[in-house]
């Protein structure tokens, strides 16, 4: 995802041209533009954040904190790259603050047993929902840096310098990662029975 | 679900690209989608420079959201009907909705403006305007209610039944207020600032006070809920909150705090050590609200004390 990167030369908080007007509306102030903006970026946010954190219970927490630095930060929107782009690397950002102030406090890895009664059972026909929870859930089961690794190379499209140019990290670490977890995926997939026919390479 | 391997060595689609579709995250109903950013707007923009609170902020801020939403549905609900109001008034007769008052159904005194509430446990009334920290002030000029909220959100559980606002009643409208009184959405916002200050007796004061001023209000409904959760969370009065609930749910059936309501007599009835009834409360719940997110927790609970 090329448009994430950011070289800083554009004119802060404005929207580029043919962009949403309700973006540059919101960059003014206009409230209603706002609101309607981060109604439509919610489900998003939430995606997203989800992909990032394990288990749903800071999902909402998070989410919020979200939202309020996009609202924050729309003054500084370069108007470079997708708007999108920008919106998620501040989720991202904001995710990952929010993980760096909770570690250690493992009483957040709350036991989320209880979500699988959310999903139907095998006979359910599949839906993309279902399948985003049982990946995520598989996520869950992999190490952090390895997930923040897959979730910013593989859902948010950003290329392997650009993942480490955003984690502060090593190229080559985060090949590594990205090696390791796409393993780790399969094999958990493998097991779960999301990959009936092997899902080997 | 079995998907080829792409150039990665993932099946395709494995870890899709983030769009706004549903999942991984949980479904939220579009209310309380609604209420999130409303209260990330209030935190944002009303209050720039929050303490940060690392913890259950969410739950404060969507239940102020929530009141905030409901307060805008009040108002404009009330301008509409405000031509009504000529017509004759006639007394309405109401519970009471405070285990501190007489049980016995009270007399609504019409046309008399409810007395400055003072006298629960040390609440004070704010002056009109008054800024109180925390972020929870109505906007100026808010215009969500509940409805507009549903038909905006998109790919948010479509399946989710719509939310009915209590229709209007075809019984003349009772005017409490005098010329210069505060609104009801005025007393619920300043309600709200001292909930999010944490002065939890003085906004069941003025809660208790809405509900006085126009029972059969959409206002005393947003109120009679913000009661509930407020006597259940706060104040140690889960039979008070029951109450509330109940009258809620009694006086808007299918109303847009039904979720909350039906939620909070069965979180009630736990606290009141009730199994029974919060095994039905339960149910009942999770009937009417398969997709909340308290759900999960209803279905184990339910399971938990019914041994299922």
């Amino acid at each position: 995802m090329g448009a994430m990167t950011s070289t800083g030369r554009e004119v802060v908080g404005k929207a580029r041209p043919g962009a949403d007007p309700r973006i540059q509306a919101a960059i003014q102030g206009r409230r209603e533009a706002a609101e309607s903006l981060l109604m439509e970026l919610l489900p998003r946010v939430r995606n997203l954040v989800r992909y990032l954190v394990h288990g749903d219970g800071e999902v909402e927490d998070i989410s919020q904190e979200a939202l309020i630095a996009l609202l924050r930060g729309l003054s500084t929107y370069r108007g470079e790259g997708q708007f999108q782009s920008w919106v998620d690397r501040v989720v991202a950002r904001t995710t990952f603050a929010w993980l760096k102030r909770a570690r250690g406090n493992e009483a957040r890895r709350g036991d989320d047993s209880a979500e699988l009664m959310a999903v139907p059972s095998e006979d359910a026909p599949p839906d993309e929902y279902v399948h985003r929870r049982r990946m995520v859930m598989l996520l869950d089961r992999i190490p952090d840096e390895q997930r923040h690794a897959m979730v910013l190379h593989h859902v948010l499209g950003m290329s392997v310098p650009e993942v480490s140019d955003e984690l502060g990290i090593p190229f080559e670490t985060i090949r590594s990662r990205l090696r390791l977890g796409r393993t780790a995926l399969r094999a958990l997939a493998t097991e779960d029975g999301s990959v009936p026919d092997g899902g080997t390479e | 679900m079995s998907r080829p391997l792409d150039e990665d060595g993932l099946s395709a689609g494995m870890l899709a690209p983030l769009d706004e579709g549903s999942g991984p995250a949980r479904r939220l109903s579009r209310q309380k989608s609604a209420a999130l950013v409303q209260a990330a707007m209030l935190a944002a923009l009303d209050a720039p420079s929050p303490p940060p609170r690392p913890r259950r902020r969410y739950e404060w801020l969507m239940g102020g959201a929530l009141l905030v939403v409901s307060a805008a549905a009040v108002a404009t609900w009330h301008l509409s009907r405000r031509s009504e109001s000529d017509a004759p008034v006639e007394p309405s007769v109401v519970a009471s909705p405070t285990g501190a008052e007489p049980a016995r159904p009270e007399q609504v005194d019409v046309g008399r403006p409810s007395p400055e509430v003072t006298g629960v446990g040390g609440a004070r009334a704010l002056p009109d305007g008054t800024g109180v920290s925390g972020g929870l002030t109505v906007p100026e000029g808010a215009g969500v209610d509940g409805s507009r909220a549903e038909s905006e959100v998109p790919g948010v559980d479509a399946a989710r039944p719509e939310i009915i606002a209590p229709p209007p009643s075809t019984k003349p409208r009772v005017e409490h207020r005098l010329p210069g009184a505060p609104a009801p959405e005025d007393l619920l916002r300043r309600a709200n600032e001292h909930r999010a200050t944490g002065q939890w007796k003085a906004a069941e004061a003025l809660y208790l006070r809405v509900i006085r001023t126009d029972p059969k209000d959409m206002s005393a409904y947003v109120a009679r809920v913000a009661s509930g959760s407020l006597r259940l969370e706060h104040l140690g009065d889960a039979r008070g909150a029951l109450r509330q609930y109940q009258e809620a749910q009694r006086g808007w059936p299918g109303g847009i705090l039904e979720e909350e309501a039906s939620h909070g007599v069965a979180e009630a009835l736990r606290a009141l050590g009730d199994r029974d009834g919060e095994a039905r409360a339960l149910e009942a719940f999770l009937a009417r609200h398969p997709d909340s997110p308290h759900g999960v927790a209803a279905r184990t609970r339910l399971r938990e004390i019914s041994g299922r």
